[in-house]
């Protein structure tokens, strides 16, 4: 079931809502809490349901590996833990890669096994990765133990898919507060505010920037295709502003509907378009999965403990594993590894020139090099990927984009980056109601307001003029969606 | 009061019902019309059946549901012109309905036959098949046609998402619904008895008939160019030999081997099997024209022989099924006709007739005693064909 599906919106969630929110009108907090799992499990079960049994052994292993680790910290125990969690992913996500290059390498013809990768492996074995750590460092509250909390922590179903990636001291301590249970009408009515501006994020803008994306990649593809320099800015652009606002988009449905159960799943994007440096950029995009990759990677490897050089090393391991995680194909290598050389330019520059570069210099060579990073990701292959770089940069002529339905991508293109860079982001137009639910961690670094800093303190008022701005998002995204004739998933399930 | 704060209550209930009410309406409006007859049947006009390219996809659903056909004919676009009233005089089938999707793989059609035996008490099935079907892979759906699986799947909830649209296009639906009942109705008053809906449920020569009796331009269609001479229609003797094969020993090529299997054990064979009390004619080799194999054996030999090769494996595989009677057609009198055709591949719907009528008489037959000398009489015809000449016999 996808959020924005009929059967998700108008029976699953209600049955879920009533079903819990009865549970703790009558006082049977842990009833609440079981009948989220299992409701989770049932979503899951929906899109897999022969990898239930997967999940539930995954949480069953590194739920008694946890409480072994913190009952007696052992570091051996702790590594093969880790490793057997990662070996899941190896051999899920990687087998068949690392076979078919095996076969490249060496010239054998080892039969490349057809595996079925597990919805969401990625997500719910980093999360629990984590908490095997923390087990073992004493990191882990007294309110944060509990088999049923565990679960939810695992496969509450808003972030089970797709992220956030969550971290258990922000989600379990909230299985266990009384008060959290309880109907709480702020978090309910902003929620469902949240919930409607990703539906329309998704159904209004992501779907439309998908044909035009996938028409300049497609081309690519193809043998002895010339791909102007218009269609290869356009294809690029089309993708880059697809991609933020289909995750920002899940993003905010998540932290929606999570705020219906009066639960708070972290932030995810900060406006990263707004960014005015690569470190800013990482600050910003798919926070929760930087805080991992930072907490435990980057410091594991030694941070910027162990001298400069360590530390820029740190930095590219780090994003070439951030690249690999996202799915089993060089492209994606090779586009970590790019962030991670842009981080460690970044990185001396800041160290070493003395020189500010203009606000609006930053932001082009920021955004540039971004767009450039993301047609690695996208492109299906590396030699389809140089042809629509080489197109972009060496200049190809083409007339046929500017046509009507040219003119009229490329205004939707560009009135999409001005959406993103000048106007506020979810959390910023929620800032009346956002302050008093607190429902963002501490963490999250304080938006930046990258120009024209005005537009970004318009927030909406819980009135009627704002309400009905809500409303007719809301009417549009279902119109939108009741006038769709595909599905879309959404691009971060292939993870 | 515009700037008055609303209580989270009220605004609660206010996005609710702004996320609710207009799929709800718009649901509720597409479940009156109901244009397919998915949920009931159409008391205003009953028996009326939307066919043709899309339609066909949404119609059969509806058809199999409320009708519940005691025969069907299966297919594609070549099996479209069969026409139930002539099924039910002709070979004494009773309660015929026609569910053919036009430009339609063999998935798509066992999806939907599948679904008609599992729901309806079927005691025959005509079932048109080309070879040249079984070289898809067994899961391939016409891609430019989107096929509602979810309506063929006996789960009624999801029979819903046909719904869940904008009514403009079921509305559209709906008024095609009506229209064509006009049209009914004007050709019974013209013809001067009533025609039955059935028979303009799925057939299109009503609408391309002006298209027959052009042969240079059925020959331009074969030859894939914009227009033909006389000169270009010319026989096989001026142009190079044409490898010979032995249809005895002679083998699919690999890939076409797994496909054919393939799509045999997942399309066809299930329902044959499973459903040893229903009657089951297959046509595998339809009445396409000589001088169309003849182009294709010239052009591309190995396709020419894999199609071929793929009615002798179906014509052996189905031997053990007692109720399965194959036929082949390639070698119908039409075929030397290409006025009969509309382009390469569509017939005249006399020759669905005359097919229908050697079918009561259990005539081309095939099974695994003549297939060989079925195929080696059809390649002979082919390498011999000549434009204008006659078939043997006439």
């Amino acid at each position: 079931m996808l959020f924005y599906s009929f059967e998700f919106l108008y029976l699953f969630l209600p049955v879920v809502l009533i079903g819990y929110y009865l549970a703790t009108y009558y006082g049977h907090t842990q009833l609440a809490v079981a009948y989220l799992v299992l409701c989770s499990l049932f979503f899951y079960g929906w899109w897999q349901y022969q990898y239930v049994v997967l999940l539930i052994i995954s949480i069953l292993f590194n739920y008694i590996c946890g409480m072994r680790l913190r009952e007696k910290p052992n570091r051996l125990l702790l590594i093969a833990a880790v490793v057997a969690n990662l070996g899941a992913i190896a051999y899920f996500k990687y087998a068949g890669f690392l076979v078919f290059n095996l076969n490249q390498v060496s010239g054998s013809s080892l039969p490349i096994p057809n595996i079925v990768l597990p919805l969401a492996i990625s997500f719910f074995t980093f999360q629990q990765i984590a908490w095997l750590h923390d087990n073992y460092t004493g990191n882990i509250a007294s309110n944060e133990t509990g088999f049923t909390k565990y679960c939810l922590f695992v496969v509450f179903f808003p972030q089970l898919i797709a992220g956030p990636i969550v971290h258990h001291s922000e989600m379990m301590p909230q299985f266990s507060e009384n008060r959290r249970t309880k109907f709480n009408s702020t978090a309910f009515s902003a929620g469902l505010v949240i919930f409607i501006i990703g539906l329309a994020k998704k159904v209004g803008i992501a779907d439309n920037l998908a044909p035009i994306a996938n028409h300049t990649f497609d081309l690519a593809l193809q043998p002895n295709q010339i791909i102007s320099t218009a269609e290869a800015w356009m294809g690029s652009l089309a993708y880059t502003m697809q991609l933020y606002f289909d995750f920002s988009g899940y993003a905010d449905m998540a932290i929606g509907i999570a705020l219906l159960f009066n639960i708070r799943l972290p932030l995810n994007f900060n406006s990263p378009y707004k960014s005015l440096s690569i470190s800013d950029f990482w600050r910003r995009w798919h926070m929760t999965l930087s805080r991992f990759l930072r907490d435990y990677v980057y410091i594991q490897l030694g941070g910027n403990r162990k001298g400069t050089a360590r530390r820029y090393q740190a930095l590219l391991a780090t994003m070439i594993l951030g690249g690999l995680w996202h799915g089993a194909s060089w492209t994606f290598v090779l586009w970590g590894t790019l962030h991670g050389v842009y981080l460690v330019i970044n990185h001396v520059w800041s160290k070493y020139s003395k020189r500010r570069i203009f606000p609006a210099i930053a932001w082009l060579i920021t955004f540039i090099g971004v767009v450039i990073a993301w047609v690695f990701f996208r492109a299906e292959t590396f030699s389809s990927a140089l042809i629509i770089l080489e197109s972009m940069f060496l200049f190809e002529a083409n007339t046929k984009v500017f046509d009507a339905d040219g003119i009229k991508s490329l205004c939707f293109i560009f009135g999409t980056i001005l959406v993103c860079v000048f106007l506020p982001n979810t959390q910023q137009l929620m800032s009346k109601k956002v302050s008093p639910l607190s429902i963002y961690n501490e963490e999250t670094p304080v938006s930046r307001i990258a120009i024209l800093s005005k537009l970004n303190t318009i927030s909406l008022n819980w009135n009627i003029v704002g309400l009905c701005y809500v409303v007719a998002l809301a009417m549009a995204s279902i119109l939108l969606l009741l006038d769709t004739t595909t599905v879309n998933e959404f691009i971060y399930f292939q993870f | 009061m515009l700037n008055s704060q609303l209580s989270n209550r009220a605004v609660s209930i206010i996005l609710i019902v702004s996320l609710i009410v207009p799929a709800a309406i718009s649901t509720a409006v597409n479940l009156y019309l109901d244009p397919f007859e998915i949920f009931s049947i159409d008391k205003r006009n009953p028996g009326v059946f939307l066919g043709g390219r899309g339609r066909d996809r949404y119609q059969h659903a509806g058809t199999l549901r409320q009708y519940k056909p005691k025969s069907v004919i299966v297919g594609n676009s070549y099996a479209a012109n069969f026409l139930p009233s002539h099924l039910e005089s002709i070979l004494n089938w009773n309660k015929v309905f026609s569910i053919t999707l036009d430009g339609s793989s063999l998935y798509e059609q066992n999806r939907v036959l599948n679904f008609g035996l599992k729901f309806s008490q079927m005691e025959n099935v005509m079932w048109l098949v080309s070879p040249s079907l079984f070289s898809a892979p067994f899961d391939y759906i016409y891609p430019k046609l989107p096929f509602p699986e979810y309506l063929y799947n006996g789960n009624h909830f999801d029979d819903l998402k046909l719904y869940t649209t904008l009514p403009n296009k079921i509305y559209r639906y709906s008024l095609e619904r009506t229209d064509k009942l006009k049209k009914i109705d004007k050709e019974s008053q013209r013809v001067g008895s009533p025609v039955d809906p059935r028979d303009r449920s799925t057939e299109w020569y009503s609408i391309h008939h002006a298209e027959f009796g052009r042969a240079n331009y059925v020959a331009a269609r074969i030859f894939k160019k914009s227009k033909v001479s006389q000169q270009d229609i010319s026989p096989l003797a001026n142009t190079k030999p044409l490898p010979k094969t032995d249809f005895s020993t002679g083998i699919l090529s690999q890939d076409r081997l797994l496909n054919v299997s393939q799509n045999f054990q997942h399309n066809l064979l299930p329902l044959v099997r499973d459903y040893p009390e229903v009657s089951f004619t297959l046509i595998v080799h339809p009445p396409f024209p000589l001088l169309l194999w003849q182009h294709l054996k010239a052009t591309n030999s190995r396709e020419y022989f894999d199609q071929l090769l793929t009615l002798r494996y179906l014509v052996k595989a189905l031997s053990p099924y007692p109720n399965v009677n194959i036929f082949g057609f390639g070698l119908s009198a039409h075929a030397w006709d290409l006025g009969m055709y509309k382009d390469g591949t569509h017939y005249h719907p006399r020759v669905n007739a005359d097919m229908l009528s050697k079918i009561s008489e259990n005539e081309d037959t095939l099974n695994k005693s003549n297939i060989l000398q079925y195929l080696l009489q059809f390649d002979a015809a082919v390498t011999q064909y000549q434009p204008n000449q006659k078939p043997h016999g006439t």
